[in-house]
């Protein structure tokens, strides 16, 4: 395969997932336009690509495609459920199609077939409507014209039973008409001959048409009234309210439209509105320049590769500036720390590199909601918030398989029947609903359904017969839900292809925390149910704090660090029940020598570092602060895979190694412990 | 006359309103009479109610009359008003040949 033939695959995955997206909004908003063109302007795309650099395949299957969404673009026909059926179905199928040996697959060869006869047969049926209804391909080609017309009969034009209404009503099936009628000609009853025609009217009149035809309307008329037809505009006034107000104020009762300033202000109006569309086509062309120049597709490899040499670069900077305080070199000093700026802004660039919008795994979300939706016949919205919230790279990857499986078990578990809703009082239409957001170094995720929520006595029931808690046991409500995370456990009663295959909360709540991240969960019966994902920002470096204990050093995230004091060991050794008084506040805290059970001697000043855990404030006593530190998080091995506490490690700059600590972990740990 | 419904209603004592019904086909070739009686009417009442229903035809001429008997009776400093009820494919016909406007200036 050459590199354009990668290149358009790259692309064409990227415009597959952008028609995936279209199609979702479009079966919200089947009559939007703009949709239908956005899907149109796609499938033109992968049919113009895929034929240029040799994906025939891909660009037959998408032509007829294209031919259906140009005829709805062009108001010729309706988009449907089938349709949209069929062109979900098509999405996914062109994904396959993206591999050159795709058709060699039996399966997918049968479902290209069958594809392929569903779209032609939309067009045939189309087809056929066309012919029925065709029109001469001359008239489609003639453009609007907007035409003024005075029609002045003389009194005696009834006299031989000539209607002028029915003229009237000629001229408007030929076009749009906008009629103004003149009556001041009519006299008082004394001088009042009922079979004479006073009136007098003047019509804009918008068509396809020729002049010719407005004439042939008046052509038994000509001899009896006064005619006049002048053509005025290019185009159709009556859909420009500017032109329409100007028509407005020039109506007098008492004379004609004055065509010797109309003409000239529609002339300008329709300058003025060229030269408008001219600037804004220029503005939109820049604008894409612009775009152009200022974004480039760049492989996440590449961009993995770059993370890796700034750890390496941050790592390498710390030996430095170890090295320039150590050895006290004067004329070292200053170039070490424009070193460390210069670092620590590569870093923090680089690392926005790898962050994405969550947005781009919600499509996928979407679709699935949508296909389970039909599947158990449940009508499901899904609401996304936040969408624009972005993580790195890794964490999206490693975060969409929880999030597919607790949207699922919503779907499957969470929502009820359509009847069952009515019977609870609920809306039809239950409710997904995904909301993202920042929360300090943090992004949270939570995920909420309508649904019938967890009953916990179900769960307490499954516990017991799978002998995860005793029969007397007395658990909160926190404790029961915090059950379902634990392994093998399922309290669906019938398990189905969806989400009672093995794979239970347990492992998502495994998944969360192998990317650093917790999860939480609530229900409330017949209310909903509501999962808690948080997550850090980054996974490769964080700002953190350098600490002593014993002859260990750790590193905090510094993000949670509150404040810093200096306590004497003795008020620690003192102090009832693990809480100290510090500037007037009791701080409940953990003593990190006793709980590590290090058993060297205690300095006679510690270090009592302030944490936030939850909404709390927690101290970690420690044996000395060494200062701020940038690690570069390197995964532990086997070996410290059961050390929650522990969240990675990192090399200093003198080449030892800190261990990272997770202070919600160890708070969590620990208070649970004691 | 023809398929036309014409009714003055004199005025009950101590009330100055005349009702005037019409209805059926106004058209031109039915007008003559209607003309000649509204033209009594207006002379000789000060104040009429022009009451138009169940119109199976209605043209210029129609229109043109009813313009003509107001503005009359505007001159004469006489009150009139009128209750028009006309069917739909009257009112379109009126549209598009732009009388709505006339009708509801009435």
């Amino acid at each position: 395969m050459d590199n354009f033939q990668k290149k358009f695959i790259e692309e064409a995955t990227d415009l597959i997932n952008d028609l995936e997206q279209a199609l979702l909004s479009l079966e919200k908003q089947p009559k939007d336009t703009e949709i239908v063109a956005s899907v149109f302007r796609i499938m033109h795309s992968l049919k113009g690509g895929g034929g240029m650099f040799g994906f025939d395949e891909i660009s037959n299957f998408t032509h007829n495609l294209e031919t259906i969404y140009d005829e709805i673009r062009n108001g010729n026909l309706l988009v449907t459920e089938e349709l949209l059926s069929i062109t979900f179905s098509s999405v996914d199928h062109l994904r396959n199609l993206l591999d050159p040996e795709a058709l060699k697959n039996e399966q997918i060869s049968k479902n290209h077939n069958i594809l392929l006869s569903k779209v032609e047969g939309i067009l045939k049926k189309h087809d056929k409507k066309i012919i029925e209804t065709q029109i001469p391909e001359t008239e489609k080609e003639e453009s609007v014209q907007t035409f003024y017309i005075y029609f002045g009969p003389n009194e005696s034009i009834m006299d031989n039973g000539t209607n002028p209404l029915y003229l009237l009503d000629e001229l408007n099936t030929i076009g749009n008409c906008n009629v103004y009628t003149r009556t001041q000609k009519i006299p008082l009853l004394s001088k009042f001959n009922f079979s004479k025609c006073y009136t007098s009217w003047e019509v804009f009149l918008v068509t396809k048409e020729p002049v010719a035809s407005i004439q042939d309307v008046f052509i038994f008329v000509e001899d009896e009234s006064e005619l006049e037809i002048s053509n005025i505009a290019n185009f159709d006034i009556l859909s420009e309210s500017e032109i329409l107000d100007k028509i407005e104020d020039l109506f007098d009762e008492k004379s004609h439209f004055d065509l010797s300033i109309l003409s000239p202000f529609i002339n300008n109006y329709e300058k003025e509105k060229k030269n408008k569309i001219d600037t804004v086509t220029e503005k939109l062309s820049t604008f894409t320049k612009e775009n152009v120049i200022s974004s480039i597709r760049v492989s996440s490899d590449k961009i993995d590769e770059l993370m890796n040499l700034v750890s390496e670069l941050v790592t390498s900077q710390a030996s430095l500036s170890l090295f320039v305080e150590e050895n006290k070199v004067q004329e070292l000093n200053q170039l070490a720390e424009n070193i460390e700026n210069i670092t620590r802004q590569l870093r923090d660039t680089a690392f926005n590199i790898s962050l994405i919008p969550i947005e781009t795994m919600l499509t996928r979300f979407h679709r699935l909601i949508r296909d389970l939706s039909t599947e158990f016949g449940k009508n499901i919205d899904f609401i996304t918030e936040g969408a624009e919230t972005e993580l790195d790279k890794t964490l999206i990857q490693g975060l969409t398989d929880p999030l597919m499986h607790i949207i699922r078990n919503s779907v499957d578990h969470g929502i009820e029947s359509e009847k069952e809703r009515v019977k609870l009082g609920k809306t039809l239409k239950g409710m997904i609903y995904l909301k993202a957001y920042y929360s300090g170094a943090n992004v949270v995720i939570k995920i909420q359904d309508d649904g019938k929520g967890i009953d916990l006595a179900k769960v307490r029931q499954k516990a017991i017969s799978k002998e995860l808690i005793q029969h007397d046991s007395k658990l909160t409500e926190r404790e029961l839900l915090d059950i379902i995370f634990l392994p093998g456990f399922s309290t669906a009663e019938n398990v189905t292809d969806v989400s009672g295959r093995g794979v239970g909360m347990d492992v998502v709540k495994r998944k969360i925390e192998e990317i650093r991240g917790t999860v939480e969960l609530d229900s409330k019966t017949n209310v909903g149910t509501t999962i808690t994902i948080k997550l850090p920002l980054t996974l490769s470096i964080i700002d953190g704090l350098l600490v002593m204990i014993g002859n260990t050093k750790y590193v905090m995230p510094l993000n949670l660090v509150n404040k810093i004091y200096a306590v004497n060991h003795q008020d620690f050794k003192k102090a009832y029940n693990n809480i100290i008084i510090i500037d007037g506040e009791q701080i409940p805290f953990y003593y990190l020598r006793d709980e590590f059970e290090i058993d060297t001697e205690p300095l006679e000043v510690e270090q009592m570092v302030i944490v936030k855990y939850e909404d709390k404030k927690i101290g970690l006593a420690v044996d000395d602060v060494i200062g701020e530190y940038q690690a570069v998080l390197k995964p532990l091995g086997k070996l410290y895979k059961n050390h929650e506490i522990i969240s990675g490690a990192t090399i200093l700059g003198d080449g030892t190694i800190a261990l990272v600590l997770d202070t919600n972990k160890i708070i969590h740990e620990f208070s649970f412990k004691n | 006359m023809k398929d036309i419904n014409f009714r003055i209603q004199a005025p009950k004592k101590g009330d100055k309103k005349v009702q005037i019904f019409m209805g059926g086909d106004l058209g031109v070739n039915n007008l003559k009479e209607v003309v000649k009686n509204l033209k009594t009417a207006e002379k000789d009442y000060e104040n009429l109610v022009i009451n138009i229903n169940d119109v199976t035809v209605c043209d210029l001429a129609t229109i043109q009359l009813l313009v003509s008997l107001k503005n009359t009776c505007i001159s004469h400093n006489k009150k009139i008003s009128f209750n028009i009820d006309l069917s739909k494919d009257i009112l379109e016909l009126l549209q598009i040949s732009g009388l709505t406007s006339i009708i509801k200036s009435l």
